[in-house]
């Protein structure tokens, strides 16, 4: 039945929403990992050039650049440091709002485990591709035989923290994997960096901004409800 | 007729509760901005409650940044779930005398 008060009630589960849907931290940290990771690859490409064609000159600018962007990317990989400071960035977008937590991470030791096991794989297929055990086209396809899982794990293992929305991401990567086996077109030649970068950086970006989406929807509604006039003498309750 | 806990039945405070019901803890501009208190009103209902055993409050620096957060306590917790049970059973006695 629907009462005066059954909005008041479904309030806890759109702040719970809001909260478990609010990618800004992962989605800043996506975006600075894949900026850095472009101007690598785009700097590489271009010095590569520049040295085959003998600028000289070119090739040092560009080589410099790439080391930026390599000293940059360092601090970032470092949990202690790159994830404060992507946390400090997306405080600072969300201080007007305020912020809402939802527990604790838990050290789970599964997790550890699961991520040795996935660096590992990540080895494994290097080498294996440097040599030429899996051609630049299959590599999507056998990555996502350890990224499909590992990211399921890793999502599954962070609620009530984390969102199902973002299950998409490893969805869509197991999808362009059929896609790739099933004889679907991949990019060659200078554009091939684009057969890793979209399934990792492309579908990650895609599925946290709309959980991002989902989250703003989750906080309309909860201001909504909480605005609501709520129990007055007319309802007979007072 | 069973009696409704005054200090929670005020609408604010309820929907203060309620949000907190939900999650581990809130931040102060959170709950001022979701319910659209200004800060006197809100100040004055976070008062109350804490007074009355409902709220906790953690005070913290992110830098040089103070945060204020505030956490339902387990009395806050038993309150509300008896405050939805007491206003069931009055609406069930409401309807049955009808």
């Amino acid at each position: 039945m629907d009462t005066p008060e059954s909005s008041v009630r479904e309030i806890p589960k759109w702040v719970r929403r809001n909260a478990q849907n609010n990618t800004i931290p992962a989605l800043l940290g996506l975006v600075v990992f894949t900026v850095l990771f472009v101007g690598i690859s785009g700097f590489s490409y271009l010095g590569g050039n520049a040295y085959r064609t003998g600028h000289r000159g070119q090739f040092l600018w560009f080589l410099a650049a790439d080391l930026v962007c390599v000293g940059a990317l360092v601090p970032f990989c470092v949990p202690r440091w790159g994830g404060r400071w992507i946390l400090q960035l997306s405080e600072r977008f969300c201080s007007q709002e305020g912020r809402v937590k939802l527990g604790s991470a838990k050290p789970v030791r599964a997790v550890r485990g699961a991520a040795i096991g996935f660096a590992l794989c990540i080895l494994a297929s290097v080498i294996a591709g440097i040599l030429g055990l899996i051609s630049s086209r299959f590599m999507q396809p056998v990555s996502a035989l350890y990224v499909v899982p590992f990211a399921t794990f890793l999502i599954l293992v962070q609620r009530p923290m984390s969102s199902y929305l973002m299950l998409m991401w490893p969805a869509l990567y197991a999808v362009h994997a059929i896609l790739i086996l099933a004889g679907g077109p991949t990019f060659r030649g200078r554009w091939d960096v684009l057969n890793m970068l979209i399934p990792t950086a492309g579908y990650g970006l895609f599925s946290t901004l709309i959980a991002l989406l989902y989250s703003r929807y989750a906080l309309f509604r909860l201001k909504r409800l909480a605005r609501e006039r709520v129990l007055t003498k007319g309802d007979g309750l007072a | 007729m069973p009696d409704l806990d005054r200090t929670i039945h005020e609408p604010a405070r309820l929907r203060i509760l309620t949000i907190l019901s939900g999650v581990e803890s809130v931040s102060y501009n959170f709950l001022k901005t979701t319910l659209g208190l200004t800060n006197g009103n809100l100040g004055s209902h976070l008062d109350r409650l804490e007074r009355a055993g409902f709220l906790e409050v953690r005070k913290s620096f992110q830098g040089r940044i103070p945060h204020t957060d505030y956490l339902l306590t387990k009395a806050g917790r038993v309150a509300l779930a008896a405050y939805w049970a007491t206003l069931d059973a009055i609406r069930t006695g409401a309807n049955g005398s009808r």
